[in-house]
C-alpha cells in the first residue's frame, strides 16, 4: 500500500528527504561504521601525537599546556557511544592494579552493595548477572583471595579488546547508572529540566521523565554519557574521576593573531567528580567534543 | 554464536515457559537446531481494531545478541502506520536505536503489542495508515485495520 522510497536504506536516499530523526540515525550508523575500524582500547601513545591532528590554535595551545603539566600519554578508545563508559571502566580497573588487593576487595564490596538497586529498578537478576560477571571476575582477580594470576595493564588491555567482555562491562555500568538515577530521582530530576531545549532529549516538547531518560539515554546501547550519567556513576561507585576538557572554550576573542605570542595562558579545564583527590592520581579522562580517551602522566 | 548468547537465549526460553506473560501466546525457536530464529504469537491488544486477532511474529536474532537487537516482522498483513504492509517489517525504537540488552525477546514482543495499540504516525512505514490517523479518520483506519 504505502510505496515511496522510504524503504531504501538511509544512506541511499537524498539527505534533504530525511526527517531529523532519520538524519540522526544515519549519523549514528556512519559513526558506528567508522568506529568499528579502531580497536576498542588502544595502546598508550605519546600525547604529542594528538597535536598532529589539529590545526585549531586553541586545541594546540591546550595540548601544549597539558604537556607542560606533565601529561604525556594518551590511550585512545573507539569512538562509539560507549566511549565514556569504556574509558571510565578501563581507568577504574587499571588504577587498582598497583594498589594493594584490599582496594579491589573494597571496590567489589561497593558494587555488590548496589545490586539491590538493580532489582529495585526492575532489572531481572538472571539478565543482569550475565553482564556483571566479567567485571566481578576482574575485581576478584585483583582482590586478596584470587587463585588466578593478578591482572596487569597488558592483560586488562586484552580483556577490554574482547568485544564480549568489554560490552558486558559497559552494559553493567549503564544499568548501575540507570538504577542509581532512578533510586535518587529526587536529586537528579531537576537536571532533566535543563534538557528541555535540547533536541536530543526532547520528547513531545517537554523534558523527559527520569524513567524515559534512563531507558532512552542510559540503558540504550551506544547512547553517549553526559554530565548527569557521569555524576551518577561516579557517585554510585564513589570513584574519584577527573576529566580534562579539550575544547574550544577559553579562546581569546578574535582567536590567536600573529601577535598572540606564546599562547601560554590557555589552560585545559579539569572537572572533578566525586570530591577532591586524596591520592594524587596520575590518570584522567580526556574529553574532546563527543569523545572520551584516557590520559596519563 | 557465543556461549553467552546461547546461555542467554536458553534462559529466556525457560523464563517464558515457566511464566508466559498474558497476551504472548507462543514464543519459541522455530527449529530445535537453530536458536537464532524464533516465532511468536501475540494477541491483538483489547479495545483496538486489532483485538480478537492473533498475530504471528518472526524473530531473527543476530549472533551478537543481546548487544544487538533482534529483528521482528509480522507474518501476514497488518495495516498499521509503523508496519510495512507488504513485508511486515516493524519500525519500533526499542528494536533499533533505543535497544538495551536488558530487553528480552518476550518484553520486545510485548512492546510490539503495545505499538499495535499506540501507533506512532510521525515515523510511518505505511504512509496511508499514518495519513488516516493524522487526519483523524478513525472509522476508515479501524475498518482497514480490522481486515485480516
Amino acid at each position: 500500500m504505502s510505496s515511496d522510497n522510504s524503504q531504501l536504506p538511509l544512506d541511499q536516499r537524498k539527505l534533504s528527504d530525511l526527517t531529523d530523526y532519520e538524519v540522526a540515525s544515519l549519523t549514528q550508523e556512519l559513526k558506528a561504521e567508522e568506529a568499528s575500524k579502531r580497536p576498542l582500547v588502544g595502546e598508550v601513545e605519546p600525547l604529542e601525537r594528538l597535536s598532529d591532528e589539529y590545526k585549531n590554535e586553541t586545541f594546540l595551545a591546550k595540548i601544549a599546556s597539558l604537556q607542560r603539566d606533565s601529561w604525556t600519554g594518551l590511550r585512545r578508545l573507539r569512538g562509539d557511544g560507549d566511549c565514556f563508559y569504556r574509558a571510565f571502566a578501563f581507568s577504574y580497573l587499571e588504577r587498582l592494579i598497583p594498589l594493594p588487593p584490599s582496594a579491589a576487595q573494597l571496590a567489589l564490596a561497593k558494587v555488590e552493595s548496589l545490586l539491590p538497586l538493580l532489582d529495585q529498578a526492575g532489572f531481572q537478576k538472571d539478565i543482569y548477572d550475565d553482564f556483571y560477571e566479567p567485571l566481578r571476575d576482574l575485581l576478584l582477580a585483583l582482590g586478596p583471595d584470587s587463585k588466578l594470576p593478578r591482572p596487569t595493564a597488558t592483560s586488562l588491555h586484552a580483556s577490554f579488546n574482547d568485544t564480549e567482555t568489554s560490552n558486558a562491562i559497559i552494559v553493567f555500568l549503564r544499568l548501575l547508572t540507570s538504577a542509581f538515577l532512578r533510586a535518587n530521582a529526587d536529586d537528579f530530576t531537576p537536571f532533566l529540566f535543563g534538557l528541555e531545549d535540547d533536541p536530543r532529549f526532547m520528547l513531545e516538547g517537554g523534558a523527559p521523565t527520569m524513567d524515559q531518560f534512563c531507558s532512552f539515554h542510559v540503558e540504550a546501547v551506544n547512547k553517549e554519557a553526559d554530565h548527569i550519567q557521569i555524576t551518577a556513576l561516579t557517585r554510585a561507585l564513589s570513584v574519584y574521576t577527573r576529566i580534562a576538557y579539550l575544547d574550544q572554550s577559553g579562546a581569546p576573542p578574535g582567536g590567536f593573531g600573529a601577535g598572540a605570542g606564546e599562547n601560554g595562558d590557555v589552560k585545559v579545564d579539569f572537572v572533578e567528580f566525586e570530591g577532591e583527590s586524596e591520592e594524587k592520581l596520575n590518570g584522567a579522562l580526556l574529553y574532546r567534543p563527543g569523545h572520551y580517551d584516557v590520559l596519563y602522566r | 554464536m557465543s556461549s553467552r548468547t546461547t546461555k542467554r537465549l536458553l534462559s529466556e526460553l525457560q523464563e517464558y515457559n515457566s511464566a508466559p506473560p498474558p497476551g504472548l501466546v507462543h514464543l519459541a525457536p522455530t527449529d530445535d537446531d537453530d536458536l537464532l530464529r524464533w516465532s511468536a504469537r501475540l494477541a491483538g491488544p483489547p479495545d483496538t481494531a486489532f483485538a480478537d486477532r492473533t498475530f504471528h511474529l518472526l524473530i531473527n536474532i543476530p549472533t551478537a545478541y543481546p548487544a544487538q537487537p533482534p529483528t521482528m516482522s509480522f507474518q501476514g498483513r497488518v495495516f498499521h502506520p509503523n508496519v510495512h504492509y507488504k513485508t511486515g517489517e516493524i519500525c519500533l525504537d526499542v528494536l533499533k536505536e533505543q535497544w538495551s540488552p536488558v530487553w528480552t525477546l518476550s518484553s520486545a514482543c510485548l512492546a510490539v503489542q503495545a505499538l499495535l495499540a499506540a501507533p506512532e504516525p510521525s515515523s510511518p512505514l505505511n504512509v496511508d495508515a499514518a495519513n488516516l490517523l493524522r487526519c483523524g479518520d478513525l472509522v476508515a483506519f479501524n475498518a482497514l485495520a480490522r481486515l485480516p
